[in-house]
């Protein structure tokens, strides 16, 4: 793997990446984001009619309808996808009234309109194309007006923080004709014509493209067929999104933006990381990858990087460019503070790479510090952060998180105050380790959780709110700062850091959807406990309208109704317990002559009743009976209720359609100084030919009054509301459809958290509820007390507590097992490594695979690696470049090919003599292991016999220069001695032949020893060899015999030899065999005395020649018996009889090389020496 | 009469060889080393030759290589030596000497009676 860098491998990878990362981004991405068949889109819109009437000749007042938006996938074709779009208009009540629905051909990729497909052939887009640049413009078709609407791009907004375009359309040069879908109109299509001239908005997600609210106001005209020439307008109507609706469609946004942004440029991201990180992880291992982690160079540049990324992000903040400062990938600001402290702590690090320890100090306490302060202003002055105090106006001014979060500033303490105690100490250590490494491991976590928005949830959000770039930064940072330690990763270390990881990982996972799970839950109690209220609303609006209608049965049942009869009608419905909240009811008529009126009413006893105020208006009502008749009511007596719009409003529509109209917002009459109230009225009109009416001019005709409701609204509400069950859900209600403070009808808790900024509400939901054809907008706010109760609320955050603390007492009690059997294996592992380093000879030992299981220090000298022992473990053994320098390997290839035939055959091999190409010289050794039965590797020794060797050779050379002196003499003796002899120097007396002849002995003798001596030496330095040759048994023995039959003559011992009686040939050394068993001939003749008999006798034995050797002498010493065969008998004196006594010891030599054996039996009646010899 | 080059760097090894060999009719002529046999075997020419192993400026098989590849005579060689070393007979016999004789093995008179043996 050392050879990675060097190799093409990494070329190659980063080839793949680069293919991979193009496939991804060109087909792969645009697939994953494709619309399929499950798109699907719906918003809810208010619909706000207001139709001209030609016979009174303006505008009827504003009706609301509820109209339902959506797309859906109805087909999928080749060509792409057919798109229904529904745009459905209903009452408050839910009949429909109008609806339309068309069908687009959609490329799923682009968006974009396909001809061809679809009803008809368009030229835009669904929405909006998907990476909006600002300013650019686009083509979309409004279901409504199904023409292609040039969208021109006004501003860049933030909707509830997401950023938008806003669009706008008047379809200019395009005209609008609907007349088709409006046939149903009095005069449509046969004369008349509708078009429309409309104004329309859209606010689009950039990224995406996705809808995320549109507005429309539309003047529609009748217009003449034939001249067509406008008449008058039929109706003025817009449509805009439900609050609720822009809320979703806003989510959702987010959640397509992040997922966009997660495929394209996050993935990409962590894959290249994850690519550079497998390479130094692998890389690591190997010592060249060692090298390059910790070099110099490599540390510089990570360190250089979080410099860079803080001084960028700096540079936008500075010059106001904000692609810069939403740095990519991510989008969200990231904080100024934030951008400096990554710059100052990567200083630092560098700092502390070139060792300037002042500056590391002083730059680390500014992270620790800096860090710290931003900590606690963030937990007890939240409104006034550190942050905010040093970079006000970029702070308050970002729009996306812009606050340095709990976890950056905890993350820059960690790195600050571990490079700070760095700098102290000047030394790592395994604690110190500890802060980069919790800041890597949070870092991956967030960068994880940003891919899953929807984490975002309690206790987990601290994750999520980190920016996707600042957790890179302080991956960035924090594997610098471990370089800096020289962390290296040990196996313990990946199984411990592994574990924690994943269980950490499992925790969050499962905290996470024990969090969604909770989350859904609440929600789901949130919309039901709202709807509760929402009906309650509505139900008791609807019982109150039903008590104006029996009022105005009473009208209509009788021709006058009395204001005694009111009085007890009123009266019967006991109102005041009943109906809480109702002020009371009355009766306003329409004034035709006002002074009769009032001197009717004044003839009843109410001198001081006039009508008033004075009014401009067409229509004079007045009130002339309300019960009960008390203080306050009495207060609106005679008030002419046409002459204040709000009012008016109400009784115009109650007055057109016949239905009760309740009022926008009102103070009443009745109010006095104390306790003022929001208030509204009730109407249901009276007209004198009863119910049934059906034209809007024939109502106006015949109306004769109003009976109607003033309502206070807290009392109204108080009366809804079963109190408990709602405690922790603040609502306002508004008049209309805005949700200004003016417009406030109602506040459940009286603006306790609703009128402070700071607080953030868990839930939200807006509604517009239709009470007697007024629109009130109610929104829902869920208070801090919300899900509380529930205990169910604190296991996500038990979970991630209990799982924590878990993870961290596994890591704990698995490093300290690992720890202490690492330990033990290193105790176990020293011992084993001085014992392997102390023995005087290499060792190796190689698994089956013949992988190397264990060297010691003497094999890597041996071979002249440049690795060290441990670094070798795992490398091949079979003399691979880690093991042998490259320029022994060429030398030594003879080499490798015998070593792999003795490792075949599995069989010992001791004491090999090796001559390593550097000239030293060694014996190896093979030891085969064997488990079960099976070859699981072996041991290989190496000694190194150099030194023994030269020694060997000076006494070879020396033993035979001396060999050579010592026998000189001996054979010059011998020669003169024979010359004597033989008579060259004259005839020689008897006597004179005796002593030559004795002389001659003596010289023999002197030979034998030298030769002896020669032989000893010989056998001890290993030098001797087996001569194998065919030999004749029976001629070999002629040859032991004939020099020794004139010495058993001249002793007078009778020599018996017995030949075999068919010969057999051997292979052997016969010159050995004939001095071995001549010395132990020549030893019995030496024993025997004279007289006695010495037999030589050679028989055949199946599978060996055996030979004995017999004599009659006295037999062997006792105590000379069991070291007969050894020399050191020789060294020790014990050899009493002539002869240097080495015979037997050499004779066992020989023959015992050759595979033979050779024994003896001895008594006091003589000795017999057995010798074998193999066949 | 068999002319005999006699190298042995032993003054009384060549006067016993010498006496006997030329008692029994050979004509000997002596050389101390193989530096001084090289000069010899320039001006005359032998039927035998009877060589030392352990010379002072070379050793016999040396010699005899010498003999072989430089001078290019086949003249028989006979090895008479005080080593009975089985490494150097070996070496001996591989260079294609006549008899390998190892001196206090044998007397002056049994050597004569081997070389007449060889002339044969």
């Amino acid at each position: 793997m050392a050879d990675l860098f060097r190799s093409k491998a990494l070329l190659g990878g980063v080839a793949l990446l680069i293919i991979f990362i193009g496939v991804w981004a060109l087909f792969i991405v645009p697939q994953l984001l494709a619309l399929d068949d499950r798109f699907e889109y719906t918003a809810e819109l208010t619909s706000v009619d207001n139709f001209y009437d030609e016979t009174v000749g303006g505008y009827l007042g504003k009706q609301y309808s509820v109209t339902t938006f959506s797309y859906d996938v109805i087909d999928e074709t080749d060509e792409g996808l057919v798109v229904r779009n529904i745009f459905d208009v209903r009452t408050q009540s839910g009949d429909p009234i109008f609806a339309v629905e068309r069908f687009y051909g959609v490329d799923p990729y682009t968006h974009e309109h396909i001809t061809g497909l679809g009803d008809k052939d368009r030229n835009g887009y669904l929405f909006a194309p998907r990476q909006l640049e600002e300013g650019e413009s686009f083509t979309y078709w409004h279901i409504n007006y199904d023409g292609p609407a040039e969208m021109k791009f006004i501003e860049e907004e933030y909707i509830s923080g997401l950023r938008v375009f806003h669009y706008q359309s008047t379809y200019e040069g395009v005209p609008i004709d609907q007349t088709e879908n409006l046939t149903y109109l009095p005069g449509v299509p046969e004369e008349r014509g509708i078009v429309l001239e409309p104004v329309l908005d859209l606010w689009v997600e950039p990224v995406t493209g996705r809808l995320i609210k549109y507005q429309d106001n539309t003047v529609a005209y009748y217009y003449d067929q034939e001249t067509g020439e406008k008449i008058h307008p039929w109706n003025n109507f817009e449509n805009v999104f439900t609050e609720q609706s822009v809320r979703e469609q806003v989510q959702i946004a987010q959640s397509e933006k992040i997922q966009f942004q997660f495929l394209y440029i996050y993935v990409p991201v962590v894959v290249i990381i994850l690519f550079f990180a497998w390479v130094l992880f692998i890389s690591s291992f190997g010592k060249r990858g060692r090298e390059i982690l910790s070099s110099r160079k490599s540390a510089v540049s990570f360190a250089i990087l979080p410099i860079i990324g803080g001084l960028v992000v700096l540079i936008g903040w500075a010059a106001h460019i904000d692609r810069i400062k939403y740095l990519l990938p991510g989008g969200s600001g990231m904080n100024p503070l934030t951008a400096l402290l990554f710059s100052i702590i990567g200083l630092g690090i560098l700092a502390a790479l070139f060792k300037k320890w002042i500056y590391v100090g002083i730059l680390s306490a500014v992270v620790l510090v800096v860090g710290f302060l931003q900590a606690v202003s963030l937990i007890w002055f939240p409104a006034n952060t550190f942050d905010l105090f040093l970079f006000t106006e970029a702070v308050e001014g970002a729009v996306s998180p812009s606050r340095m979060s709990l976890f950056t500033s905890v993350c820059f303490v960690l790195l600050g105050g571990a490079l700070s105690m760095y700098s102290l100490v000047k030394k790592t250590s395994q604690s110190l380790v500890l802060a980069p490494l919790s800041v890597l491991a949070l870092s991956i976590v967030a960068l994880i959780a940003y891919g899953f928005p929807d984490l975002q949830l309690l206790g987990l959000g601290i994750f999520v709110s980190v920016a996707f770039h600042t957790a890179l930064l302080f991956v960035v940072c924090s594997i610098s700062l471990l370089n800096l330690f020289e962390f290296r990763i040990k196996s313990s270390n990946i199984i411990v850091l592994g574990t924690t990881v994943f269980s950490l990982l499992l925790t969050f996972v499962l905290s996470a959807y024990a969090g969604l799970f909770i989350q859904q839950q609440l929600e789901s109690t949130f919309l039901v406990e709202t709807e509760q209220i929402e009906n309650a609303i509505l139900n008791r609006v609807g019982i109150y309208a039903s008590t104006l209608s029996g009022g105005v049965g009473l009208f209509n049942a009788s021709e006058n109704v009395e204001r005694q009869e009111f009085k007890q009608y009123v009266d019967v419905l006991e109102i005041q317990r009943f109906y809480p909240g109702i002020q009371g009811i009355g009766y306003a008529i329409v004034v035709e002559d006002e002074e009769e009126l009032i001197e009717s009413v004044r003839s009843e006893g109410f001198s001081e009743f006039s009508v008033y105020p004075e009014s401009e208006q067409d229509l004079r009502t007045s009130v002339i009976y309300l019960e009960p008749f008390d203080f306050r009511n009495q207060r609106a007596f005679g008030y002419d209720m046409f002459s204040e719009e709000n009012r008016r409003n109400a009784m115009s529509r109650a007055r057109d359609t016949g239905v009760p109209s309740v009022s926008g917002k009102v103070t009443l009459l009745q109010e006095t100084e104390n306790d003022v109230q929001a208030g509204f009225l009730m109407y249901l009109p009276v007209y004198s030919g009863g119910v049934g009416l059906n034209t809007v001019v024939e109502r106006r005709d015949q109306l004769e009054g109003f009976v109607y409701s003033p309502f206070r609204m807290r009392d109204f509400m108080e009366g809804i509301l079963p109190s408990a069950s709602v405690s922790d859900i603040d609502f306002h209600i508004y008049d209309g459809l805005s949700t200004t403070e003016e417009d406030e009808l109602y506040d459940a808790d009286n603006g306790v958290y609703s009128r402070s900024e700071d607080y953030e509400p868990e839930f939200v939901r807006t509604e517009v509820l239709y009470v007697g054809g007024q629109p009130w907008t109610v929104e829902f706010i869920s208070l801090p007390s919300f899900g509380l109760s529930t205990s169910d609320r604190l296991l996500p955050l038990g979970i991630l507590l209990g799982g924590t603390m878990v993870s961290l007492l596994v890591a704990i009690v698995l490093y300290v097992v690992l720890a202490s059997r690492e330990r033990i294996a290193a105790t176990r592992g020293l011992q084993l490594g001085t014992l392997m380093d102390n023995l005087p000879f290499g060792v190796l030992i190689e698994d089956e695979q013949r992988q190397v299981v264990l060297v010691n220090q003497r094999v890597v000298d041996i071979f002249g690696s440049s690795s060290t022992p441990s670094e070798l473990q795992g490398v091949n053994a079979c003399f691979g470049e880690e093991l042998l320098s490259s320029g022994m390997q060429e030398k030594f290839k003879n080499q490798i090919e015998h070593v792999e035939a003795i490792v075949d055959a599995q069989k010992v091999v001791t004491d090999e003599k090796v001559t390593m190409p550097g000239g030293k010289v060694f014996t190896r050794s093979y030891v085969p292991l064997f488990r079960d039965g099976h070859y699981s590797g072996a041991i290989w020794t190496y000694k190194d016999i150099t030194k023994q060797n030269e020694i060997d050779e000076m006494k070879t050379d020396f033993v035979s220069m001396v060999s050579h002196q010592l026998k000189t003499p001996v054979a010059q003796i011998k020669g003169y001695v024979s010359n004597m002899m033989d008579g060259l120097t004259g005839r020689v007396t008897k006597k004179q032949m005796e002593y030559l002849e004795d002389m001659l002995h003596v010289a023999n003798q002197n030979g034998q020893l030298i030769d002896d001596l020669l032989n000893v030496s010989r056998i001890e330095r290993g030098v001797i060899k087996v001569d194998a040759d065919t030999i004749s048994v029976n001629e070999t023995i002629e040859e032991i015999i004939s020099p020794l039959v004139r010495v058993a003559k001249a002793k007078g011992i009778k020599l018996e030899v017995g030949k075999l009686q068919k010969d057999v040939i051997l292979k052997a050394d016969e010159g050995k065999i004939i001095e071995s068993i001549r010395n132990i001939v020549d030893n019995a003749l030496k024993f025997t005395p004279k007289g006695k008999t010495v037999a030589l006798s050679a028989s055949d034995a199946k599978e060996a020649v055996v030979i004995t050797v017999s004599d009659e002498g006295p037999g062997i010493d006792k105590d000379v018996q069991t070291e007969l065969f050894q020399k050191e008998r020789v060294w020790s004196g014990k050899v009493k009889a002539s002869g240097t006594g080495l015979g037997l010891y050499l004779a066992k030599k020989f023959i015992t090389l050759q595979g033979g054996t050779i024994t003896f039996k001895t008594g006091p009646g003589g000795t017999v020496f057995t010798i074998t010899l193999k066949k | 009469m068999a002319k005999l080059l006699f190298i042995d760097d032993d003054t009384f090894i060549r006067k016993i060889y010498s006496d006997r060999l030329e008692a029994d009719g050979f004509d000997i002529v002596q050389a101390e080393n193989g530096t001084q046999a090289k000069e010899i075997l320039e001006k005359q020419k032998f039927d035998l030759m009877c060589v030392d192993y352990v010379m002072t400026d070379m050793t016999g098989a040396e010699f005899v290589k010498w003999l072989r590849e430089e001078k290019k005579s086949d003249t028989p060689v006979v090895s008479l030596t005080a080593l009975g070393q089985d490494e150097n007979k070996q070496e001996m016999l591989d260079l294609g000497v006549k008899a390998y004789v190892v001196k206090d093995q044998t007397t002056p008179g049994e050597f004569s009676q081997l070389l007449k043996e060889l002339l044969k």
